[in-house]
């Protein structure tokens, strides 16, 4: 496997390049660099890390807020947020109900927009990008993770895995098939890549969820409460999973959970309250 | 197959009764198209027939300037005998010609007792006539025979005018070119219905030997020439019209189609009730399936939103609900084609009684023909009127804030 941050004169990387391998750090994106040919470099920021929190934050927020609705019905998500990770951090966003844990999640893989302030992600001004931009960042450089899977119904574990590296176009069938067969082989689901959601138990269906959001190994994965819908054991396993293989590809894990117990298998805890952030440490 | 179109083709088939609804919707409206057409298409066939069958054959020849001209001055367009002999020679030897046969058209009246009647008359070859009338059905008498040229067939609503039978001797009476009073006697042998009020009104047939005997004047009008294919009448007009010039012989030529007024009057009407039809059953289409759709991606707005939250562009999720669509609307177009084509079938094996037409005089057993044209448009509008209307639902799954969305 060459680098992973290859310079931008560098010979186009090969196929291997993409395929997935847990024991690779996953990539991160670098100002004017990628190793991935498809993934075009964003904003204005790229190629002056200090101007955006330098290059050893894969997230940062300034001063986000978050409210929703006006007047009486005004509600605030967040409130003045400041926050960064590094590369390979294994965070757990704890906090009570309705503390904002979705919504700066949400923030954060670009799914929602902050009222005010700004979200950057590998550097780049996410709130620069146009909406065909925030998908192409998420589709190369993020994995989700879902309370509910949110696993397409009609798909096998397999295909669900595929489906989003079918469209980042650079894998061949056989290469995307290589690395299905390697995430669900990762979570151990590997006999049960033919079955559709309905017919694998809750738990099975959050391990193809994770297959799914590592399978294209990103650089940052949010899986907002994965385990809501699980009993605690299996819960349990699916965040150990996470961090396993989120451990072994050097990728960023960001997880929401009020779990004490799960929390306590973070390396970093962010903790919410009203919208506010009380502790980053 | 491609995930992304595995995917599509199980979307449509996800609510199997819902799909099965939308595709029922698409096929009735396509097989409703079809079977419309095919209808009025029969109707086209039968007028068409009954024109070339019954009255104009595929072609007519005349001396050139007739169809402009031959009002004012009848006889000057007229065509010797010797020179309609050989044009008639030389039509005959025309691969794809049927029959030839001349006319010879004149006006007058008829004086049968105390009654006094006006006729248009033509003058036709008994032997080669049968074959241009055989959408001209005898209802009382016998028809022309060559060996009887001075026996006459008249229309139905003449025959009432003159209160004639079969085996009444007639008066004939008219002008020969020089002005003169000429009249001749004939026997009325049978009574005929031709499909058109008008034409059974006013028209009988009778020998040209008479006709030439009652006019004073052999030279003939028309040469009418009936093909073995209706289609090839342009190829065979163009042909003939080479073989005129290289005989240096001066004529035009007509086809039925310029010459089938009412059949083109009935055919311009039906086409643009056809037309209204192609509108409304897409817009039934349209509406029909349009609710089934939007429901159908409103189901399934969370998973959209994942799908978009996972990094798919707003033109994939587009692309993806515009190719289930398509998908719809092929499968619910070929049913409606084959539903179209199993109705045709079975409704032609049955037959539909028409009544009269307007400017006819009898009803008559119709079909419908599947013609290939509506099928392919009628396949085209449902798959177009299903991508139209999924275009709106469509469109909204992919607006809207896939946070807001994923919340719910």
């Amino acid at each position: 496997m060459p680098p992973l941050d290859v310079p931008a004169d560098a010979a186009a990387p090969g196929i291997d390049d993409f395929r997935v391998d847990f024991a690779q750090p996953a990539a991160r994106c670098q100002p004017g660099r990628s190793r991935d040919p498809g993934f075009v470099p964003f904003s204005s920021t790229v190629g002056n890390p200090d101007a955006a929190g330098g290059p050893d934050s894969v997230v940062r927020l300034v001063s986000v807020s978050r409210v929703f609705g006006a007047g009486a019905a005004r509600a605030v998500a967040l409130a003045g947020v400041d926050l960064e990770i590094r590369p390979g951090e294994f965070v757990a966003v704890a906090g009570p109900s309705g503390s904002g844990k979705t919504s700066l999640l949400n923030l954060i893989g670009t799914l929602d927009e902050p009222t005010t302030g700004r979200v950057e992600i590998d550097s780049i001004d996410v709130g620069r990008l146009d909406d065909g931009r925030r998908a192409e960042l998420r589709l190369r450089r993020m994995g989700f993770v879902f309370q509910d899977h949110n696993l397409v119904p009609v798909l096998t574990a397999a295909e669900n895995v595929e489906l989003p590296l079918l469209f980042r176009k650079q894998f061949s069938s056989a290469e995307r098939r290589a690395a299905v067969d390697h995430a669900l082989e990762r979570v151990g689901l590997a006999d049960k890549r033919g079955r559709r959601p309905g017919a694998l138990s809750g738990g099975e269906r959050q391990r193809v969820a994770v297959a799914r959001a590592l399978a294209g190994r990103p650089a940052l994965v949010l899986a907002d409460e994965p385990t809501a819908s699980l009993d605690h054991e299996t819960g349990a396993r699916v965040i150990a999973l996470m961090r396993e293989i989120g451990l072994e590809l050097g990728a960023t894990l960001l997880y929401a959970t009020h779990d004490p117990e799960l929390i306590a298998l973070a390396d970093r805890v962010i903790r919410l309250r009203d919208g506010r952030l009380v502790d980053a440490t | 197959m491609s995930l992304f179109l595995r995917l599509a083709l199980r979307n449509v088939f996800r609510n199997r009764l819902r799909t099965a609804i939308a595709l029922l919707a698409i096929a009735a409206g396509c097989a409703a198209l079809i079977v419309n057409g095919g209808v009025i298409y029969n109707i086209f066939a039968e007028l068409r027939e009954d024109a070339i069958r019954g009255r104009h054959g595929h072609l007519q020849i005349y001396r050139h300037g007739y169809s402009d001209g031959h009002l004012g001055e009848p006889g000057r367009y007229l065509i010797p005998a010797d020179e309609a002999g050989r044009i008639v020679e030389l039509v005959r030897g025309v691969a794809g010609v049927e029959r030839v046969t001349r006319r010879r058209e004149f006006s007058g009246m008829i004086a049968s007792g105390d009654r006094y009647v006006a006729f248009v008359g033509i003058g036709v070859e008994p032997e080669q006539d049968a074959e241009f009338s055989r959408h001209v059905t005898l209802v009382a008498g016998e028809p022309l025979a060559a060996a009887d040229p001075y026996g006459m067939v008249a229309g139905v609503g003449l025959a009432q005018r003159f209160a004639g039978e079969p085996g009444a001797v007639v008066t004939l009476m008219t002008n020969t070119e020089s002005g003169a009073l000429n009249a001749v006697d004939v026997r009325l042998r049978g009574i005929f219905e031709g499909g058109m009020k008008a034409y059974d009104d006013w028209t009988l047939k009778l020998p040209l030997e008479a006709v030439e005997q009652l006019l004073l004047d052999d030279r003939t009008e028309q040469i009418v020439v009936l093909l073995d294919r209706t289609e090839a009448v342009d190829a065979l007009r163009a042909a003939l019209e080479r073989s005129f010039a290289r005989e240096g012989l001066a004529l035009e030529t007509r086809t039925w189609r310029d010459l089938a007024l009412f059949h083109n009057q009935t055919r311009s009407l039906f086409e643009r009730e056809l037309d209204v039809i192609k509108l409304i059953v897409a817009t039934i289409v349209i509406l029909g399936i349009a609710n089934t759709i939007g429901i159908s991606i409103l189901e399934r707005r969370v998973e959209l939103a994942t799908l978009r939250a996972l990094g798919l562009k707003r033109r994939a999720i587009g692309g993806l609900l515009l190719a289930e669509a398509a998908l719809t609307g092929l499968i619910g177009g070929l049913a409606g084609v084959a539903l179209g084509a199993v109705i045709a079938a079975a409704v032609s094996a049955i037959g539909i009684p028409f009544p009269s037409p307007p400017g006819s005089t009898r009803p008559f057993l119709g079909g419908v023909d599947f013609v290939p044209g509506i099928a392919v448009f009628a396949f085209f509008l449902s798959l177009g009127s299903t991508l139209a209307a999924s275009l709106l639902p469509a469109w909204r799954a992919t607006r809207g804030s896939i946070a807001a969305t994923l919340r719910r």
